[in-house]
C-alpha cells in the first residue's frame, strides 16, 4: 500500500474529530480501519493531534487527547472541530456512487439523506449524468434487510426464485456474507431448508423479511476461502457442443473449460451446473446453435423445454 | 519542528476558533508550523496548499478581495445523519465490500466519507466484498480513478487502444462520463480526431494520461444534455441503428415482480391486469431472443410478429437438434 500523503493524513484526523466525545475511548485498531490506515500509521497521526490546538502556548487549548497501549482516551472538550465536518465532493460522489452499486439511486431517501451532509459544491444529480456504477438489478430495500440482519445475525425469510425456475421457494436463512462479483450482488447464508450454505443471488429475491429470531453466527462451521458465485466443486457437469455460428465465450458459462475433440470448426465445451432447468434455458437461448451433447437426461431436458416454449408462441 | 500535518491540523483549528474573518498574516503568526524565517511568497505558496488540503477534507473556507479568509460554519458542518439500522447497514455493507476492491476508483474517499457519516466510527467492519470489474480490476480502477478526475475536472484524456477487431491507435478524448457494466467499465467521451460520441471499454486502454497542462483550466464544456444513462445499453441494444426494432416482451403475473428490474428503466413497460407488456428498442434479432429465453420462465416473447417467428424457427432448430 502507498504511504499516505500529509493531505490524506489530515484528512482522516479531521474525518476522526467530528467523532471525538469528551471521556470516550476508543480503539486505535477500530479507529484506523474506519479511516483506512494502519494502527501504526494512525497512533502516530493521533499523537501528532495531540500536539495540535489553537494557541500552541495555552495547553488547555491542546486537543486533549492520550494514547497509551492501543487505546485513544478523550480526556476533554475538543477546543474546535468538534462538529462533523461535511463530505467534501470527492467524498460525496464516492459515496454516492458506492451506493449506485447497491440500487440506490440519487434520488432515493437514503441517498438525499447522506448527501443533505455533502459540502455545497456537490450535485448528486449532475454525478448521476456522469458516473453510473449501478450493477445491482434488485430492490434496494432488500439488500437493506439483508445486510441489516447479518450485522444482527438476525433470521430472514425470504422468496427465492431459482434462475430457470417459474415459482418461488420461501426459505429461512441465516445471512452471512454479502458479495458482489460478474456483476451481481449475492448473499451467502446458512440455509435452514437445506441445512448447508447456500449462496444467493440478491435480485432473484422478491422479498426478504426478518422473523424476529436471533441466530448464533458461530454454530455452523463457515465455507473455506472466499464467497464465490458460482462453486462448481461437486456439481454434475454437462458436454456441449458450440457451432461455428456460436462463439464460446468462459464468461457467459461460468466454470466451462474447453476441451478436445470438437468437430470442424465446432467448439466442445465442458460446463458444470446446479440445475438442470437453468441450463437446459440456457442451451435453449442459442435456438440450435448449441447441442448437449450429455448426458442424455439433459438432451431431454432441452428438448422438452424448447418443445414447451414452442407451444406456447402466440402464433 | 512541527509536523507538516500538525501544521494542516492546527490551521483548520484556527479557521474553525476564528470569530469573523481572519487574514494570512494572522495565521503565519498565530498557527504553530509555519517557519519563522520563510519568505513571504514560499510562506503563500505553502498557505495555499494547506487550504487547498483543508478544502478536500470538506471545510468551507471563504476569500474576499482584501485577503480575509472565514470559516462558512454552515457550509463546513453538518448535523448528525439520523440513519435507521436498515441504512447504516446498507452502508456499513456496501463500504466494507467496495473499499477493498481495487476495480472501485474512489475506495480512499469512500472510507473517509464513511467515517464522517457512519453513527459510531468503531463499529465492527461488516462481513462484505467486492469485484465489481473482473476483468484486470487493479489496472481498471486506476484507470477509471484517473478517468474519473479527468471527467471532474473536464480535462483532455489521452490512451492507446485496441477495439474488438484487434485494432489499435491513440485516441484523445473529452471524456464526459464513465459506466460500469457487466463487470466493465465504459469511457464515453468526444472523441477529438473523429469529432464524434465514442464509447470505450476501459480494458482495453493502455497508457491513460491526463492532459497535464494547465490543470485547474477546464479544456471543454460538457455539453448540457449529457446523460451517461442514454449510452448504457441492455444486451440486444448494441448493432447498427439500421437494424433498430421495436420489441414487445410480457412478463406473465409470476414474473411481473421482475419487470422493473430486468428494464433498467429502458423502454415503456405497461401494466395489463396482472401482466406487464415492455416495449424495448432492440438492434439484434438473436440477441432478444436469447435475453428473453434466458430470463425465462415467465417472460415471453409478444412482438412483432417477424420476431415471434424468428422465435419459433430458433425453437424448432432446438428441439430437433436434441430429439
Amino acid at each position: 500500500m502507498a504511504k499516505p500523503t500529509t493531505s490524506e493524513r489530515a484528512r482522516r484526523l479531521i474525518a476522526l474529530m467530528g467523532h471525538l466525545t469528551q471521556d470516550a475511548t476508543y480503539r486505535v485498531e477500530d479507529l484506523a480501519r474506519a479511516v483506512g490506515a494502519t494502527p501504526a500509521e494512525l497512533t502516530a497521526d493521533l499523537e501528532a493531534l495531540s500536539m495540535c490546538g489553537t494557541d500552541e502556548l495555552d495547553p488547555y487549548s491542546m486537543v486533549p487527547i492520550m494514547i497509551e497501549d492501543g487505546i485513544l482516551e478523550v480526556f476533554g472538550p475538543l477546543p474546535a472541530l468538534s462538529d462533523p465536518v461535511r463530505l467534501s465532493s470527492a467524498e460525496a460522489t464516492a459515496l454516492a456512487a458506492a451506493l449506485q452499486t447497491v440500487g440506490f439511486g440519487a434520488h432515493e431517501p437514503l441517498v438525499t439523506k447522506i448527501l443533505s451532509a455533502a459540502s455545497a459544491g456537490f450535485d448528486a444529480s449532475a454525478l448521476e449524468h456522469t458516473v453510473r456504477a449501478a450493477i445491482a438489478t434488485h430492490e434496494s430495500s432488500v439488500f437493506a434487510s439483508l445486510a441489516d440482519a447479518a450485522q444482527g445475525a438476525r433470521v430472514v425469510e425470504i422468496e427465492h426464485v431459482r434462475g430457470g425456475a417459474h415459482d418461488p421457494s420461501v426459505r429461512q436463512i441465516e445471512p452471512a456474507t454479502l458479495f458482489a462479483q460478474r456483476g451481481a450482488w449475492y448473499v451467502t447464508a446458512w440455509c435452514r431448508r437445506a441445512e448447508e450454505w447456500r449462496t444467493f443471488r440478491v435480485d432473484r429475491i422478491r422479498a426478504a423479511h426478518e422473523t424476529g429470531e436471533q441466530f448464533d453466527p458461530g454454530a455452523h462451521a463457515t465455507p473455506l476461502g472466499d464467497p464465490t458465485a458460482f462453486d462448481a466443486r461437486g456439481l454434475p457437469v454437462a458436454t456441449l457442443r458450440f457451432a461455428e455460428t456460436e462463439p464460446y465465450l468462459e464468461r457467459e458459462w461460468p466454470g466451462s473449460r474447453p476441451i478436445d475433440g470438437g468437430e470442424g470448426s465446432d467448439t466442445l465445451v465442458e460446463v458444470p451446473y446446479g440445475g438442470t432447468a437453468w441450463i437446459a434455458r440456457r442451451v435453449v437461448a442459442r435456438l440450435g446453435r448449441v447441442e448437449v451433447v450429455q448426458p442424455a437426461e439433459l438432451r431431454a431436458a432441452v428438448a422438452a423445454l424448447a418443445h414447451h416454449e414452442q407451444a406456447a408462441l402466440p402464433i | 519542528m512541527t509536523d507538516a500535518i500538525e501544521r494542516i491540523v492546527n490551521l483548520a483549528l484556527f479557521f474553525a476558533d476564528a470569530r469573523g474573518t481572519v487574514t494570512a498574516e494572522q495565521a503565519r503568526a498565530q498557527v504553530a508550523g509555519y517557519p519563522a524565517d520563510q519568505d513571504e511568497a514560499a510562506f503563500i505558496r505553502m498557505f495555499e496548499r494547506d487550504k487547498d488540503d483543508l478544502r478536500k477534507a470538506g471545510l468551507t473556507i471563504l476569500a474576499d478581495d482584501e485577503g480575509n479568509y472565514r470559516l462558512d460554519r454552515t457550509a463546513t458542518f453538518s448535523a448528525p445523519i439520523d440513519l435507521d439500522a436498515g441504512e447504516t447497514a446498507a452502508i456499513r455493507t456496501v463500504s466494507a465490500a467496495l473499499a477493498d476492491d481495487p476495480s472501485f476508483p474512489y475506495a480512499a474517499d469512500l472510507r473517509l466519507a464513511l467515517a464522517k457519516v457512519a453513527p459510531h466510527i468503531d463499529a465492527p467492519r461488516a462481513d462484505a466484498m467486492a469485484r465489481l470489474a473482473d476483468e484486470s480490476p487493479e489496472r481498471q480502477g486506476d484507470d477509471v480513478a484517473t478517468l474519473s478526475a479527468a471527467t471532474a475536472a473536464h480535462k483532455r484524456v489521452t490512451f492507446g487502444y485496441t477495439n474488438t477487431g484487434g485494432g489499435s491507435g491513440e485516441h484523445e478524448v473529452e471524456p464526459y462520463g464513465l459506466f460500469l457494466h457487466d463487470g466493465r467499465w465504459y469511457l464515453v467521451g468526444r472523441d477529438i480526431s473523429k469529432d464524434e460520441m465514442r464509447t470505450y471499454t476501459v480494458s482495453r486502454m493502455v497508457r491513460v494520461s491526463r492532459n497535464p497542462s494547465a490543470p485547474k483550466t477546464p479544456d471543454f464544456e460538457q455539453p448540457e444534455d449529457f446523460d451517461i444513462a442514454l449510452f448504457i445499453r441492455l444486451p440486444f441494444q448494441f448493432g447498427p441503428s439500421s437494424q433498430r426494432f421495436e420489441a414487445h416482451l410480457r412478463f406473465d403475473s409470476s414474473a411481473a415482480w421482475r419487470a422493473s428490474i430486468l428494464s433498467a428503466g429502458r423502454g415503456t413497460l405497461k401494466t395489463e391486469g396482472a401482466e406487464v407488456l415492455w416495449t424495448v428498442e432492440a438492434r439484434s434479432t438473436t440477441a432478444v431472443l436469447r435475453f428473453a429465453l434466458e430470463n425465462g420462465p415467465g417472460l415471453s416473447v409478444a412482438g412483432p410478429p417477424e420476431l415471434v417467428s424468428a422465435l419459433s424457427v430458433g425453437l424448432a432448430a432446438a428441439e430437433v437438434l436434441h430429439g
